[in-house]
């Protein structure tokens, strides 16, 4: 759940950008920390390699400001992609109230994409939490690539989404998608405090 | 004036332009002979212009003495405006009329121009008439264009009508090789690629893609060209992207945060609200409408219901044993409840009073002996601390043992406590249980309930006698559980221990032997060998009374020997001092308090 400090009348909410490496999460939150004025984030946080490829994890505070008379945060987070860094992965996995799916669309890594997937419930069932009920978005990123190169949407819903959660095509780097993935993750996370406590 | 850089082989075709390429090839080719006139039509920087001026040197090509012209409509309306107002309006038609093949770019222009639009539906006539060709290029078709004449629409209509779509990506690539060939620039096809891969609306759009790679490149000569591609493609697709995208972002959280931090506040102020507004007290919705954590508002709204019915149903049974309790705001206030129960409860024991104790029925009365001592001894200890010491106090012994009149002597003790402001009520099982039943029949169950709960304490004469129905135990149960729970005085008397109650519930059994468990009366030698009561450890008060044995053996007066002469004659078992404990330690030690 949500962090919600109602005597400090703070929410923060911690949304993990999960996938297999270079899909493109990276790329998400730099696109948001770009749109996002610089009053209202953080530093962004990011040890990568020099193949760009993150090493151990980004981090991007974000300041909503006060809604309803609550403060408040997000933290988003990506873990790194690569197979080797599972214990990592599982780190930054912890405590996440949301996580987005990031899939690369490109047919050659439809591979890694349900490697990565497969993973992901792992981790989640290695924390306690339900897959079928932490807020869980899918994006399919590299939607920009010439379409003989990648899968369609529709094509990524049948081999990843079986639990038929929400999804987007995306392009991070030119930012088609990004916050439209956001925008319901967090919508699925913030929903959740008002669900009663049985159905979250 | 022609551009010489607009030619055909300088624009690039692909599916989105390819009809329009060569409708405009086929009139360059051969003037006035097959689309008149022509019409094209793209979004601006699709490359009209590029086509009109390709027309153009393609026909002068061909034929190097054809009068062709590429004017802008703007052009032609103002010099039209000109020309009338100096009254040279012959002249300036000759003029146009001479040209072989006009090339009137942005038509859009002649909007709402009537003159305008009024000499060129003449020029295009005339010229259809003599073989010359109208080529025309607008943002929109014509049908999109707004206050034209129907005529010049027709007109235009009438020839051939092609539009020009933003390039895919193959033309994208072509026409960045085109402009790598034209620069003699060293760039590789994946830095192309890159470039071509990005979505333009338009040519232009690309052009100026293409323009900030070469700067860029130009300034960072050191930087990989694919990665300087990739950054100047990020940075105009983020320039292109909506302004306010977080706004509208944290515009959709905040709805949300709005719409479930907050909810329960909203639900909650309208039921106090609603409630309010019929009169009841809303204390205890407003004390949580003020907290910070959000409550389980169902539970909430639910007890606050349960609670106004629960007064509704005492009000009007208030009202109806005294008619002057009806409207007391108590019955308006479900944080009173339990005060507005005990109004009814007093109102319903002044109207229609439990049965009290016989008076004649006192502890002076009581005959004490050996075989009552310690029932005796509990009763004092209940009068003493009712409700705390021994509760329930269970007294059993056979018939006539004198429990029922100790039973109203426990009842009249109490009655006299505190200047006679105790009520005590003494009930038979035997009356309990009919007067249940009949409760049951007349749906009067919270009455009957309500007249014995008025009371300070209970006494339950022959408490066997309730009856074996399970629905009468279960009433039964949860009155004592009430008395016992508000530390209310109840004493239960039968004719067997509680273990020996075979028709008693379990869960009564157990609650009757949780408080202390006492014997009255005569216990025969053979009813105790018989009885075989089983006495558990630290419980031995509630054993078979063994002075009775005694005293029914030897005689009440007869010396307590701790050795026994077989000559009395007495059974052997009760003279062997191994089997039977004839010295026992003080009476005190022998009422045992039963942990509860």
């Amino acid at each position: 759940m949500p962090i919600v400090n109602y005597a400090a009348r703070e929410i923060t909410c911690k949304i993990v950008y999960y996938g297999p490496g270079r899909s493109g999460k990276t790329s998400n939150l730099q696109y948001i920390h770009r749109r996002v004025p610089v009053e209202r984030r953080g530093e962004m946080m990011s040890l990568a390699t020099h193949g760009d490829r993150t090493l151990f994890f980004d981090f991007l505070p974000i300041d909503l400001g006060t809604i309803s008379g609550f403060t408040t945060r997000f933290q988003l987070y990506t873990v790194p992609g690569q197979v080797y860094y599972r214990s990592t992965r599982r780190l930054v996995l912890q405590g996440a109230d949301g996580v987005v799916f990031v899939a690369d669309s490109q047919r050659r890594q439809m591979d890694e994409n349900v490697e990565s997937y497969r993973d992901l419930h792992e981790a989640l069932a290695e924390h306690g939490i339900n897959a079928r009920e932490v807020p869980l978005v899918l994006q399919y990123n590299k939607q920009d690539l010439p379409p003989e190169l990648v899968c369609s949407p529709p094509e990524l819903d049948r081999a990843l989404n079986f639990r038929n959660v929400p999804s987007f095509g995306a392009d991070a780097l030119g930012g088609l998608g990004v916050f439209e993935t956001l925008k319901r993750t967090s919508e699925l996370v913030l929903r959740r405090l008002a669900a009663p406590a049985g159905a979250r | 004036m022609l551009d010489g850089r607009f030619r055909f082989e300088t624009f690039i075709t692909g599916p989105s332009n390819r009809l329009a390429v060569s409708a405009a090839r086929a009139v360059a080719e051969a003037p006035g002979q097959v689309y008149h006139p022509l019409f094209l039509y793209a979004e601006s920087g699709l490359g009209k212009t590029h086509l009109l001026g390709a027309i153009g040197y393609s026909a002068l090509q061909v034929d190097p003495v054809l009068r062709v012209e590429i004017r802008a409509a703007e052009d032609y309306a103002e010099q039209l405006r000109a020309a009338a107002g100096r009254g040279d309006l012959n002249a300036w038609r000759r003029e146009w009329e001479s040209i072989r093949v006009l090339l009137l770019d942005d038509v859009q222009f002649l909007e709402g121009q009537p003159e305008a639009q009024a000499e060129l539906l003449r020029l295009i006539d005339q010229a259809h008439g003599r073989g010359f060709q109208v080529v025309l290029a607008s943002d929109r078709p014509p049908a999109e264009l707004d206050n034209l004449d129907q005529r010049l629409l027709s007109r235009m209509s009438g020839g051939l009508i092609v539009d020009i779509a933003a390039p895919e990506i193959d033309t994208r690539r072509g026409i960045l090789r085109l402009w790598r060939t034209a620069r003699s620039l060293n760039l590789d096809e994946d830095v192309l690629e890159e470039l071509a891969q990005h979505d333009v609306e338009n040519v232009r759009e690309l052009l100026g893609l293409f323009n900030r790679l070469v700067a860029q490149h130009a300034l960072e000569p050191g930087a990989r060209v694919s990665g300087t591609a990739r950054a100047v493609v990020a940075q105009v697709r983020e320039e292109h992207a909506p302004p306010d995208e977080f706004s509208s972002f944290l515009n959709e959280v905040a709805a949300v945060v709005t719409s479930s931090v907050e909810q329960w506040r909203a639900r909650l102020a309208s039921t106090v609200a609603r409630w309010a507004g019929e009169g009841y007290a809303t204390e205890s919705l407003e004390q949580l409408l003020d907290g910070i954590e959000p409550p389980d508002v169902d539970a909430a709204e639910a007890r606050f219901a349960a609670a106004v019915h629960q007064l509704r149903d005492l009000e009007q049974e208030a009202a109806r044993l005294d008619p002057r309790l009806a409207g007391v705001s108590v019955f308006r206030d479900p944080g009173r409840l339990e005060e507005a129960r005990s109004i009814v409860m007093r109102a319903l024991a002044a109207y229609d009073p439990p049965p009290g104790p016989a008076p004649h029925l006192t502890i002076g009365a009581f005959q004490a002996g050996a075989r009552n001592q310690l029932a005796l001894r509990a009763a004092g200890e209940v009068v003493a601390l009712p409700g705390t010491r021994y509760n329930p106090l269970y007294i059993h012994g056979p018939s006539s043992s004198g429990k029922t009149h100790l039973g109203h002597a426990i009842a009249n003790a109490l009655s006299d406590r505190d200047n006679s402001a105790w009520t005590v009520t003494v009930v038979d099982g035997a009356t309990l249980g009919e007067e249940l039943i009949e409760a049951m029949r007349a749906g009067a169950l919270d009455r009957w309930r309500m007249r014995y709960r008025a009371a300070d304490a209970i006494i339950v004469d022959n408490v066997h006698r309730i009856g074996g129905s399970d629905r009468l135990q279960d009433e039964f149960f949860h009155l004592f559980n009430s008395f016992i729970e508000m530390g209310k005085q109840v004493v239960l008397t039968a004719d067997a221990p509680p273990a020996r109650l075979s028709s008693m519930a379990a869960r009564l059994q157990s609650r009757f032997e949780a408080g202390l468990v006492v014997e009255i009366g005569v216990v025969s030698e053979a009813e105790a060998v018989a009885r075989h009561t089983p006495v558990p450890d630290g419980a031995e008060a509630a054993a078979p009374t063994i002075d009775a044995w005694f005293e029914d053996a030897i005689g009440p007066d007869a010396p307590r020997p701790t050795f026994m002469d077989p000559a009395s004659g007495v059974d052997s078992f009760f003279l062997d001092p191994e089997k039977v404990v004839t010295e026992w330690p003080g009476l005190d030690g022998r009422v045992v308090e039963d942990p509860r």
